[in-house]
């Protein structure tokens, strides 16, 4: 079976370079049929690596523990879920599920080559071919998932127990398919360059792959950030490790990319800079997985590898060859898209490009992060490590500066805005940030960076209400309508800049949460007998006792705790911490009571031992608004999405 | 629109040009300054001990490997002492706060503080790495207790 399944890789390996061919040959002849035999070959190559995944999942599920990684992921006991979720548990299973996403892609970006403008298709459909040709030769040499052991071992390692959780079944498949979905920007971009095309024909269809690509790698991010709250146990959900930053700067220079994208739509503004930036976030999908599976960079976290990795060849050599061919084609193409219009000082377009340096600013700054050890390995021969607090400075004051820019750009109008309007028009936001410093001055809140940053947001909040109430107003007046009517009306007809105002307020709400869980954050370790109680902020814990349950593949050891608040009881937790017979060492599980105000986290440090336990009690605030405006982001995107919804012109 | 009647004059584009380099320095000024004080080196136990006085005062970063029988856990007071052993050369450490999950005999660790006059090194951040052969994987992090800020 395995053998059939490593054909089927074979089979992809080689539909896709026969298309890569036969639709350079049709670009370059202009014959219509070869591009459709490309066409044809690069689905036989999808529907091959659908076959592989296919089968891997076969094996997994029949347990044959003769294949390497089914040894390695699975063991009989283990739940159903988690011997799907084993699928892209290791690294060549999770190489073969983002080559299984992006052959999803590519079928349906096939089935919709009749929404792209005249000439371009036949080379997006040659480098499709070429990042298809590119996975599957991976899957061949460096990353077969179907390696047989010469016999067959009576039982599987199985999962490891940390990676049993919800957020670790969906938090790969979904951020994989954003960096799937990313290919088709940068191939648009690409078949752009290399045919001359600078139409804006086909940017409506981009816009949604684009925003699609933002959403899933936005959501993969926030959802491992999840993972790691409420599995990991250290009592935080993002430490700054490599593994964990890499797939943030995609997503920065991939927000980046949107709102050029968007603004391109209304104006011909920055396009060469548009092009750069949709390659680099392509690009930096790519060295994220060089950081998490090459074993080049340091890893703090949840290094996969050790030592530099055989892929990690193959991953740079792809790198620096579509950087440099990226690059020339740039350099060649450097009179083509040169429509550059006037931009004035105050206008959307120019608060626009101030976003635009910040987020590839920040992103700079998390790539310098990653690389500094290596650069000063090579400048001063050692190897020099940057602290978390050396983000946290960064990001402080130029997430600020963005918070401040979402504020004024939606009141900033195209091409040209008078100083006097804006500023009766930042009226309202100015009073309403002054407004909640005072009031959470009042409440007691004296931390000055707190009290800032939220009058910031509510700056940017109130500006963005306040312009959707102004437009609900106007319809109802224009239209005679009442204002619910008008509400529901013009959401109708204007789902898009809705769904963008959604998706701001999202970005909001997590910076609330971010900002309230890193400046308001209460820790405890304490060693508690039966009966003794610990108090944190304005809770109180009570030990009450511990079970001890023997269960397969692992032993629990489960703390009951009763938790009051002031003297009022409002609750029990139960963190455990387990011990795993495969792995032989405890894993803790923590308990988390969450309210809209602040959590309170505990996790169990070290079962009952001469009748104590040892408890780390955490109180964090505001955490649940990140997950909220996760929601909240999610939402704002489909609406955004939605078919019907690109008929307006209105953008951002 | 067409490309020719558009045609950007020069001293627009300076403008444009200008103000976008302005907020580029700042951004790369504000990356580079935060570099200031956030830096730790990565030392082996023989550089750290080579190092003498000088290191006594700087944040460093050191690896090996958990000795076993060094270690020695006292749940009640938090306080965590071990040997990491790399190579002939092996650092006692100090450590308090958690015991993370994969803390045992032969486990990778890295640990990040000061080393002091006494040749004891007091960590303030412990991490592990899994053994390789669970490649796919989690390794728990503890941190020291941060002084709390806020309330």
């Amino acid at each position: 079976m395995a053998y059939i399944g490593y054909l089927a890789l074979l089979l992809a390996l080689l539909a896709s370079a026969y298309c890569a061919m036969a639709s350079t040959w049709g670009a370059y002849t202009g014959r219509q049929k070869w591009v459709e035999r490309g066409e044809n070959a690069l689905l036989v190559g999808s529907a091959a690596i659908f076959l592989a995944t296919a089968i891997l999942l076969h094996l997994l599920l029949s347990r044959d523990f003769q294949v390497q990684y089914v040894y390695a992921h699975t063991s009989s006991y283990q739940p159903t879920l988690y011997v799907f979720s084993a699928l892209w548990a290791g690294q060549e299973g999770s190489f073969l599920l983002w080559a299984l996403l992006y052959s999803a892609v590519v079928a349906i970006v096939v089935r919709q080559r009749r929404h792209l403008p005249n000439g371009l298709w036949p080379h997006m459909l040659t480098i499709f071919a070429v990042i298809h040709f590119f996975f599957a030769l991976l899957l061949v040499t460096v990353q077969n998932p179907f390696l047989l052991y010469p016999v067959r071992p009576m039982e599987g390692a199985g999962i490891l127990p940390a990676l049993e959780n919800p957020g670790m079944v969906i938090h790969p498949p979904v951020l994989f398919l954003g960096y799937a979905v990313y290919s088709v920007p940068f191939a648009f971009t690409m078949a752009g360059l290399i045919t001359g095309q600078v139409q804006p024909t086909g940017l409506s269809w981009l816009r949604r792959w684009s925003l699609m690509a933002w959403l899933f790698l936005g959501l993969g991010i926030l959802i491992g950030a999840w993972w790691a709250y409420v599995e990991l146990g250290w009592g935080g959900y993002w430490a700054w490790d490599p593994v964990e930053s890499a797939s943030l700067i995609p997503w920065l220079t991939g927000t980046a990319y949107l709102h050029l994208l968007l603004a391109q739509e209304r104006q011909a503004i920055f396009k060469r800079w548009t092009a750069t930036l949709a390659i680099a976030t392509f690009l930096l999908c790519f060295f994220g997985t060089l950081v998490t599976r090459g074993g080049i960079i340091v890893s703090d976290l949840h290094g996969f590898a050790q030592s530099t990795q055989p892929i990690a060849y193959y991953l740079i050599g792809f790198i620096l060859v579509v950087a440099a061919l990226s690059v020339a084609l740039l350099y060649l193409r450097r009179d083509l898209p040169r429509d550059e219009q006037e931009i004035e000082p105050l206008s959307r377009e120019s608060s626009l490009l101030i976003t635009n340096l910040l987020f590839v600013g920040l992103g700079i700054a998390v790539l310098l992060g990653i690389v500094f050890p290596h650069i000063s390995q090579i400048v001063w021969g050692i190897r020099i490590f940057l602290d978390s607090s050396f983000y946290n400075r960064v990001f402080a004051p130029l997430a600020c500066g963005l918070i401040l820019l979402l504020g004024i750009c939606p009141l900033l109008g195209w091409r040209k805005s008078s100083p006097q309007k804006l500023l009766l028009r930042l009226r309202i936001p100015i009073a309403s940030a002054f407004a909640l410093g005072v009031l959470l001055f009042a409440l007691g809140i004296r931390h000055l960076y707190a009290l800032f940053s939220f009058a910031l947001i509510a700056f940017a909040a109130s500006t963005i209400l306040g312009e959707l109430v102004h437009a609900f107003a106007t319809r109802s007046r224009l239209h005679a309508e009442s204002l619910f009517t008008a509400i529901a009306s013009s959401h109708r007809s204007n789902r898009r800049r809705y769904g963008a105002r959604l998706v701001h307020l999202a970005i909001l709400l997590i910076a609330m949460g971010v900002i309230g869980s890193s400046l308001y954050k209460t820790e405890t370790s304490v060693s508690l007998a039966r009966g003794e109680t610990a108090t944190i902020q304005n809770y109180t814990l009570c030990y009450e006792g511990m079970e001890v349950i023997p269960e397969a593949g692992r032993q629990r050891h489960i703390a009951t705790l009763a938790v009051y608040r002031g003297s009022s009881y409002i609750g029990t937790l139960k963190p455990e911490k387990n011990w795993y017979w495969n792995i032989a060492n405890y894993l803790t599980e923590v308990a988390i009571r969450t309210t809209l105000v602040d959590d309170l986290y505990v996790a169990l440090d070290w079962p009952e031992e001469n009748g104590r336990a040892t408890f780390r009690i955490y109180v964090y605030s505001l955490v649940i608004w990140i997950w909220i405006g996760g929601g909240l982001l999610l939402l704002g995107t489909l609406i955004a999405l939605w078919p019907g919804a690109d008929r307006t012109s209105e953008t951002i | 629109m067409s490309i020719e009647k558009q045609h950007i004059p020069e001293p627009k584009r300076w403008h444009l040009l200008t103000g976008g380099a302005i907020v580029a320095l700042v951004i790369a000024y504000l990356i580079l300054s935060s570099l200031q004080g956030t830096t730790i080196y990565a030392l082996t136990i023989s550089e750290l001990r080579a190092r003498g006085p000088a290191i006594y005062t700087q944040p460093v970063r050191v690896s090996g490997t958990v000795d076993g029988n060094s270690i020695f856990w006292d749940a009640s007071t938090f306080t965590l002492r071990f040997n990491l052993v790399d190579g002939e050369e092996v650092l006692p450490v100090i450590y308090r706060g958690t015991r993370p999950d994969m803390f045992r005999d032969g486990a990778q660790a890295l640990v990040e503080g000061k080393y002091q006059r006494s040749g004891v090194f007091e960590a303030t951040k412990l991490l592990l790495k899994c053994p390789s052969k669970y490649e796919a994987a989690a390794t728990m992090t503890a941190e020291h207790p941060e002084p709390t800020s806020g309330k």
